[in-house]
């Protein structure tokens, strides 16, 4: 987990400096802007980066290569969606977004199947009994920024 | 209850602490010493999925409760293909028990009345005598439309709010004959899903095909095929050539509901079944409730926040607020997004307008069209924040459509679907 995240510290001082001509930009996203940039990927990659349908997931993937296929994808004029999509951001927040999903969990396949298999998921009535059983414990954070 | 103490500042915030260890964010935060609470009206794409992220992004710091007079919501997205039957009412139905039960989302079925903004406490008042207090609102109400003389939806559907509406087309459709007319009028722009209609025509035309025939007329009352043109007029000449017959530049003078006749500015048509769909405003409570709007029509908001104009902490998201951007179900979820990110930077006390967060505010739209049962098209466009102009500006270089109608569009059609359902109501 260090180990990663030095790479991507180093990684992290060569974005800015190759896409911002030597300086650290002003407009360099704060983390919550970097979560909201990446979570207009959701609608057709899921909420946390794993995809229901035949899309790619994108959670947990390796850094390195989902950035270069983004950036191919951003290079290519092919008439295709997400090449389409890919063409409103900037290299700069593309390497920010690859960030955010590679350090997102990847959930098995197997699991993802019987979540799209269950209708009764989004089918299920309305509870009669009305518990307000909060638990308040600390779950898992998305935090992604221990930079 | 009310305490607004350091530990849920920091969850609030999700990210690191060194962000928030700043002294005068926390003498702020404590000193506001209340409990965010925020109420959403309308549980459709925008209300759903800002309740959601309103949770997920405060890691359950915000109290969120939805408003909506239904205890579901049936989607417009992927509803043609219940009127074709391909698919069924339950495939397109949300429970707002999912949202409850994983994010903690509070759901209270009502209308909404009336709405206290003035005070830095509101007060939302229910039609079922509830009050609730809250400190920001949304309001995502969708669409309402135009009055026209002499239509009854009961018996002339729009299916454009999905729902009873989509069971009624869908119904007619099963009950026409081969060598029947379909008559359909599609509203000015901008309405919502630019182009759901002409989807909506191509699903209709492929049905009376398969009766055998019969005529599907297109009303529009736009001057041309305003998306897609070359896709739509070529299905419309092509693939359903002698049964859609298109004419653009019509106005609706009137629609005789009990014998299915609309008269227009072109000569009256008759229908054996008749679908208008009215121009669109905003759902209604936005007037009702005296708000500002653009046009006459759509809530005037600031794109960077979808706060009112006029009205502080007050939101509009979704097909009824006033942008530069397309209504359609994935625009909304992509807008309350942003909706979302904002109203808890104003409780944490972090400018809306920051450099770095206006550098790097986007939205998205993409959707794919049936254009037969087994083909479809798809269409895209992403959208970022212009600060000379003040609005979201479309980014040429990512506005595109397929060139085809094609069984591998028709594939990914329900994997768009499957995860935009996903990450909205779920």
């Amino acid at each position: 987990m260090k180990k990663y995240h030095f790479t991507h510290f180093i990684g992290l001082i060569f974005a800015l400096f190759v896409f911002s001509q030597g300086t650290v930009s002003a407009v360099t996203p704060t983390p919550d802007t970097v979560r909201l940039l990446a979570s207009q990927c959701a609608q057709c990659h899921g909420t946390t980066g794993n995809s229901l349908g035949d899309f790619d997931s994108i959670a947990g993937e390796n850094f390195d290569e989902l950035l270069d296929e983004l950036l191919e994808m951003k290079a290519d004029n092919k008439n295709e969606i997400m090449h389409k999509q890919i063409k409103g951001y900037s290299k700069e927040q593309l390497w920010f977004i690859a960030d955010y999903y590679a350090n997102l969990p990847k959930i098995s396949n197997e699991y993802k199947k019987d979540e799209v298999d269950e209708e009764d998921k989004y089918q299920e009535e309305e509870e009669e009994d009305e518990d307000e059983d909060e638990d308040d414990d600390d779950d898992d954070d998305d935090d992604d920024d221990d930079k | 209850m009310n305490n607004f103490n350091r530990r849920d500042f920091i969850k609030l915030m999700g990210i690191s602490t060194a962000a928030v260890a700043t002294p005068s964010l926390l003498k702020t935060a404590s000193a506001a010493g209340f409990s965010p609470r925020v109420v959403v009206v309308g549980s459709g794409f925008a209300g759903s999925t800002v309740a959601k992220h309103l949770r997920l992004w405060s890691n359950n710091v915000i109290d969120v409760t939805v408003v909506d007079p239904h205890a579901s919501h049936v989607s417009c997205v992927m509803s043609n293909l219940v009127v074709n039957q391909q698919l069924s009412m339950l495939d397109i139905t949300f429970q707002h028990t999912i949202l409850n039960e994983k994010y903690g989302v509070n759901f209270i079925q009502s209308s909404v009345s009336s709405i206290n903004h003035d005070a830095a406490e509101k007060q939302v008042f229910l039609e079922n005598g509830q009050v609730i207090s809250c400190d920001y609102i949304v309001l995502a109400p969708g669409i309402s439309f135009d009055d026209i003389p002499g239509l009854d939806h009961q018996k002339v559907p729009h299916a454009w709010i999905a729902g009873p509406q989509t069971e009624l087309l869908r119904d007619k459709m099963k009950a026409i004959s081969g060598g029947d007319t379909f008559v359909m009028t599609i509203p000015k722009a901008p309405y919502r899903c630019p182009p759901g209609p002409y989807e909506r025509a191509c699903v209709i035309a492929d049905m009376m095909k398969k009766k055998g025939g019969g005529k599907v007329i297109v009303l529009d009352l736009n001057p041309k095929i305003i998306v897609e043109e070359h896709m739509f007029s070529n299905a419309f000449s092509e693939i359903y050539g002698g049964i859609v017959e298109y004419i653009p530049n019509i106005t609706i003078n009137s629609v005789d509901s009990d014998n299915l006749i609309v008269y227009t500015n072109q000569g009256k048509f008759e229908a054996d079944v008749l679908n208008v769909i009215p121009t669109h405003r905003a759902g209604k409570i936005i007037t009702d409730l005296g708000f500002n709007t653009v046009a006459d029509r759509w809530a005037d908001i600031n794109p960077i926040s979808y706060e009112l104009n006029d009205t502080p902490d007050v939101f509009v998201i979704g097909d009824s607020s006033g942008t530069s951007q397309p209504k359609s179900g994935h625009m909304a979820n992509s807008q309350a997004k942003i909706c979302a990110d904002a109203i808890i930077r104003k409780i944490a006390n972090r400018p809306l307008d920051s450099e770095e967060r206006l550098a790097n505010l986007t939205t998205n739209s993409a959707c794919y069209s049936p254009i037969t049962d087994k083909t479809a098209t798809w269409l895209t466009a992403g959208f970022a924040y212009n600060k000379i102009e003040h609005k979201m500006k479309a980014i040429p270089a990512s506005l595109g459509e397929a060139e085809l109608h094609h069984v591998d569009h028709y594939k990914d059609m329900f994997s768009w679907s499957k995860n935009l359902f996903e990450n909205t109501f779920m």
